[in-house]
């Protein structure tokens, strides 16, 4: 029992979030373990952003308790790698690759000038998702998938525990997709990860459960739905079609079939 | 030409009118390109406007009730810090818009100018030195002061250098990454406001924020990253106000609207030479 409860990660306990008066997340129950690869997926304004905030503790539950690391998310999401979509702000902001994984790292350096050390850090996270090579590049000539895996490098530079990713495939090609794929499943050897993402396909072949996020908050173990034969029928459309049954209130019992 | 060489060497005014302007162009290049690329020019230029209400009630106390201590300079620093306050406050603490919030900074601040200067006796040309500046009038008092509002802004960035980048990047990003950006923040639009007050003299109020954004906008077409894009900015804005000064001399201009004008051709030259560049690139 000891070790069971000192492998949780991130646990939710009757969280409740709303904007306005109405609620966008209902009484969320939700216990993550160490080196777990999580997809979070569901409709779109159905709650999975808001529940990563509220992981990442830029959000307040108005009930029920998050923990991070087994603390208030304000004082352990600093070992939390975040890695956002990246349309979100400015392409054209003049910064080199290796400037911004060092971004990283400005919250834990001290003032003034990063150090030797500090650049070695954000040099290996470079290694790791395979950039080295591009450490001088403006940010903004990067293709998309490039730019994303500077995001993991920026992400893991502060060595986090555990990785967050906010669909990460989004704004990239399938073979680009098929690339930060290979390199979560190697990260996931040594870290958690959650990945949200609306693509169930690309989450399916490396997640070990998926939680489905529709108001309310439902974890499948993926084993007992990946059955080969759903592949094999459905083929890439298998996305939509999983998404809707297991993230309906109701279809929940597909699950079994 | 020749006349504004020989007068530099004889007439004090113009040394500090020169010095001035090359003093407020490293922190304008500095604060300039932060301000250009998280696209906050317009809150650079509420605080602006905002300085005219410190300078109306610091000349009035100084002319009307003989606080001779206070100089237009200092009010304005007061009243720059106090608007960077408000706009830092209401920014982080309240869900009003922030266009209404700079609205309000900007229109109270010129009133409270405008009835204080109003009730200031002597010949009113206050107004007009402030709305459009007044490099050649500036003081041996006021020049230390610039000098030691540059010496802070400068010194300022470059320590939290790193932080302010990383904000002005990803804000959502550097907050879960344990940095304060509220407090960053604060401290940030803190120097913005002592960079506009130093601008203020070179270049007056309503000028201000093309000169914080016109060099700045200038080194970003030609550079990729943004420790060169601020030294590039600063050697822009210097070139542009000692330019500005010389060319204004002789015919009598006004040095500020001369200084701008200099800014804005040579941006105009970069959006031009930055076309030319990626035609080549890209036959």
């Amino acid at each position: 029992m000891q070790t069971a409860t000192e492998d949780i990660v991130i646990s939710l306990r009757g969280v409740d979030f709303g904007y306005n008066g109405e609620l966008v997340l209902q009484d969320v129950n939700l216990e993550i373990r160490h080196r777990e690869m999580i997809g979070i997926i569901g409709p779109n304004g159905g709650g999975k952003t808001t529940l990563l905030r509220l992981i990442l503790g830029l959000l307040k539950p108005l009930r029920g308790q998050v923990l991070v690391f087994g603390q208030p998310p304000a004082r352990s999401s600093h070992r939390l790698g975040y890695v956002p979509q990246h349309m979100l702000y400015d392409n054209r902001f003049p910064v080199s690759v290796l400037d911004v994984v060092l971004m990283g790292l400005a919250g834990k350096s001290g003032i003034g000038p990063f150090s030797r050390k500090t650049v070695h850090a954000a040099e290996e996270a470079l290694a790791a998702v395979n950039l080295s090579g591009y450490r001088n590049n403006p940010f903004a000539e990067l293709s998309g998938g490039q730019r994303q895996r500077v995001l993991i490098a920026r992400a893991l530079a502060s060595a986090p525990d555990m990785l967050l990713f906010d669909e990460p495939t989004a704004n990239v090609d399938t073979t680009a997709g098929e690339k930060l794929y290979e390199i979560l499943e190697q990260l996931n050897e040594r870290m958690t990860i959650l990945v949200v993402s609306h693509d169930i396909g690309f989450v399916n072949r490396h997640i070990t459960s998926v939680v489905c996020v529709n108001h309310q908050v439902v974890v499948h173990p993926t084993s007992a739905l990946a059955g080969q034969n759903i592949i094999d029928l459905y083929g890439h459309d298998m996305a939509l079609i999983r998404h809707d049954h297991r993230c309906a209130r109701e279809g929940h019992q597909c699950s079994s079939s | 030409m020749l006349q504004f060489l020989s007068d530099l060497q004889q007439f004090r005014f113009l040394q500090y009118a020169l010095l001035t302007g090359l003093m407020a162009s490293v922190a304008c290049g500095i604060i300039g390109s932060y301000v250009t690329v998280r696209r906050i020019t317009y809150i650079a230029g509420a605080i602006a406007h905002c300085t005219l209400g410190g300078m109306g009630i610091a000349g009035y106390l100084h002319k009307e009730q003989g606080l001779t201590f206070l100089t237009p300079l200092t009010g304005a620093v007061c009243a720059a810090l106090l608007a960077a306050l408000v706009i830092s406050y209401m920014l982080h603490r309240s869900t009003m818009r922030l266009d209404t919030i700079l609205s309000a900074v900007w229109a109270i601040g010129m009133a409270v100018g405008i009835i204080f200067i109003s009730k200031t006796g002597g010949y009113n040309k206050d107004l007009m030195s402030y709305l459009f500046g007044d490099i050649l009038m500036v003081s041996d008092q006021d020049l230390l002061l610039i000098t030691v509002l540059d010496l802070i802004v400068t010194a300022l960035v470059l320590l939290f250098y790193n932080r302010l980048v990383a904000i002005s990047f990803d804000e959502e990003f550097a907050r879960i990454s344990g940095i304060r950006v509220d407090l960053y923040n604060t401290l940030f639009l803190c120097l913005v406001a002592l960079t506009v007050v130093l601008l203020v003299q070179v270049v007056g109020i309503i000028l201000v924020v093309a000169l914080l954004s016109l060099p700045a906008a200038t080194a970003g077409q030609l550079t990729t990253r943004l420790p060169a894009m601020m030294l590039l900015a600063v050697l822009l804005c210097a070139l542009s106000t000692t330019g500005g000064l010389f060319l204004s001399y002789a015919p009598n201009l006004p040095a500020g609207a001369t200084i701008v004008m200099l800014a804005g051709v040579l941006y105009l030259a970069s959006i031009f030479l930055a076309k030319i560049r990626g035609r080549r690139d890209t036959p």
